[in-house]
C-alpha cells in the first residue's frame, strides 16, 4: 500500500486528535486505537458490577452517621441537663450546709429545724406587748442595757450570717406571700426593712423569755408554730440579726452575702 | 472534548452517558454499567501502553476504586473520564513503582501483533494501520516516549479534551498540546519510514 507523506501542522494534529482529520496514515493509525472494544476487553465487567452492588451495600453506614449523631448530640444533652440538676443541687445543698455549719447548734441545743429565712420576724402589726420577739439570747444579761448592747455586738457578729442565710433561702419571686407569723423576712425588701427599722429599738427593749424559740416568735400569733420548733442557742444571734443589720447599715450585708455565696458554690 | 465519545466508532453519545453518569452516582447498575462499557476498553489500551500486561489488573483496580467512590463524584462526563483515567494513570504508576518495572515500552511492533488480534499480515504496521488491530496500533503508539504517548492516547483513545488530560498528566494544556503534537509527527515519520 502507498501512503502519502504526511506534514502535521498545529491545526491539522489537533483535527487528527479530534477525529476530523483527513484520510491520513495517522488517521488510520488513530482510527485503529481507539477501536470499538471487544468482548474481552470488558470481561472484567462482572467484577466490576458486583464491586459497584457491593459499595452500594456498603454506602448504607455512610447514611447512618447523621443518626448517631444524633443520639450522640441528645446524649451530651442529656448529660449536660444532668450535669446542670447536679450543680443545681450541689448549689444548693451547699448553701444550705453551709448555712448549717455557720449556725452550727451548740452543745445541748436542739436541732434547728429551718433555715433562717423561715424564722418569724416581728411584724408591724403585731403589737410589742402581745407579740414580743423571741430572741433566745444567752441567758446571762447584766441588765436590759447591756443585754441590749450584748445582744446588738452578737447580732453585728452574725449578722452577715444571717443575711447570707437568708439570703440563701430567699423565695423565688412571685410567690404567694406567706402568713403574717410566719413571713420570711426579704433583705431586699426596702419598705419591709424600713418597718423593721422601727421596730428594731422595740426588739432591743423587749426582752424575751428563754423559752422562746427563735424560729417561732412568743405571743399568740407565734404559738401555733412554736411546737415543732425548737430552741436554739446561735439562733437568737441568727434572729437577732435581720433587726440589727437593718438597723445598722444594709450594704454590708449585701457584700457580705455577695462574697459569701461564691465560697458556698466553691466548696460544692 | 469532541462530540460524542467517538460519533467515527459508533460510541453512545454523551448525552446518553451524563444520562448512565447520573444514574450511576444515584446508584443504578445500569448507568455504572454503561459507563463502564464506555469507558473501559479506552482505559485497557491506555494503561496497557503504561504497564503492557499487568494493564488488566490496573483497571481492575481501577473500576474498584470508581464503585466505591462513585457516590461521592461530582462533575460532568468530562470531569468523570478525567477522573478515571488520573485513578487509572496512578494505579498503573503503583504498579510499575511497586515491581520495579518501567512503563511499557514496546521495542518491536511485531511483538504486540503476537498479543493483539491475529494479523492479517506479517506487517504490523499495516495490521494498525488497515484497522485490523487495535493493539498493534496501541504499541505503535506507545514506543513513543512516555509523555508524548500518553499526551496522543488520552486525547485520542480515551477522548480527553486538552484540559482535561493536562489534569490527568499534571501538566499544562499547553505541554499536552506539544507532546501530542511531537508525538503525532513522530507517527507519521515512523510510518512513513515503515512505507519506504
Amino acid at each position: 500500500m502507498r501512503r502519502r507523506p504526511t506534514r502535521l501542522n498545529g491545526a491539522t494534529a489537533e483535527a487528527l486528535l479530534d477525529g476530523h482529520a483527513p484520510n491520513t496514515p495517522v488517521t488510520w493509525l488513530l482510527a485503529a486505537a481507539a477501536a470499538p472494544g471487544r468482548a474481552e476487553e470488558i470481561a472484567g465487567e462482572a467484577a466490576a458490577r458486583a464491586a459497584f452492588a457491593g459499595a452500594r451495600t456498603t454506602k448504607e453506614p455512610f447514611v447512618r452517621p447523621p443518626q448517631a449523631r444524633r443520639s450522640l448530640a441528645s446524649r451530651l444533652i442529656a448529660a449536660k441537663a444532668v450535669a446542670l440538676v447536679l450543680l443545681a443541687a450541689g448549689a444548693t445543698g451547699g448553701v444550705a450546709l453551709a448555712a448549717t455549719a455557720q449556725f452550727a447548734p451548740a452543745p445541748g441545743s436542739a436541732e434547728r429545724p429551718a433555715p433562717a429565712s423561715a424564722a418569724p420576724l416581728p411584724l408591724p402589726a403585731a403589737p410589742p406587748s402581745t407579740s414580743p420577739t423571741t430572741l433566745a439570747l444567752p441567758p446571762t444579761p447584766a441588765s436590759s442595757s447591756a443585754s441590749s448592747a450584748s445582744a446588738s455586738s452578737a447580732s453585728s457578729s452574725m449578722s452577715s450570717a444571717a443575711t447570707s442565710s437568708a439570703a440563701s433561702a430567699e423565695p423565688p419571686a412571685g410567690s404567694s406571700e406567706p402568713p403574717a407569723s410566719s413571713r420570711p423576712k426579704t433583705p431586699s425588701s426596702a419598705p419591709r426593712q424600713a418597718v423593721q427599722r422601727n421596730a428594731l429599738p422595740r426588739v432591743s427593749t423587749t426582752w424575751q423569755a428563754p423559752s422562746c424559740t427563735a424560729t417561732v416568735p412568743c405571743g399568740p400569733s407565734a404559738t401555733r408554730d412554736s411546737a415543732p420548733a425548737p430552741a436554739a442557742v446561735p439562733l437568737p444571734a441568727e434572729a437577732a440579726a435581720p433587726t440589727t443589720s437593718t438597723t445598722t447599715t444594709d450594704p454590708q450585708p449585701t457584700e457580705q452575702r455577695s462574697a459569701a455565696n461564691p465560697t458556698h458554690h466553691g466548696e460544692h | 472534548m469532541r462530540s460524542g465519545v467517538d460519533t467515527r466508532h459508533g460510541y453512545e453519545a454523551d448525552t446518553g452517558l451524563e444520562t448512565a453518569l447520573g444514574a450511576a452516582r444515584a446508584g443504578e447498575e445500569w448507568g455504572f454499567v454503561a459507563l463502564y462499557r464506555d469507558l473501559q476498553p479506552r482505559l485497557l489500551r491506555y494503561a496497557t501502553a503504561l504497564v503492557g500486561a499487568e494493564a488488566e489488573d490496573v483497571t481492575a483496580e481501577t473500576w474498584l476504586h470508581v464503585a466505591r467512590d462513585l457516590h461521592r463524584f461530582d462533575g460532568d462526563l468530562d470531569g468523570f473520564r478525567g477522573w478515571v483515567s488520573t485513578i487509572c494513570r496512578n494505579r498503573a504508576t503503583d504498579a510499575a513503582r511497586v515491581r520495579a518495572r518501567r512503563p511499557h515500552v514496546v521495542g518491536d511492533i511485531g511483538d504486540m501483533g503476537a498479543v493483539a488480534e491475529p494479523p492479517a499480515s506479517s506487517d504490523t504496521a499495516d495490521d494498525a494501520l488497515t484497522g485490523l488491530s487495535s493493539r498493534a496500533a496501541i504499541a505503535l503508539i506507545a514506543s513513543l516516549p512516555q509523555r508524548e504517548a500518553e499526551a496522543v492516547l488520552l486525547r485520542a483513545v480515551v477522548g480527553l479534551d486538552t484540559n482535561t488530560t493536562g489534569a490527568v498528566l499534571g501538566t499544562s494544556a499547553g505541554a499536552v498540546r506539544i507532546a501530542a503534537h511531537r508525538g503525532l509527527k513522530r507517527l507519521a515519520r515512523m510510518l512513513a519510514e515503515h512505507d519506504a
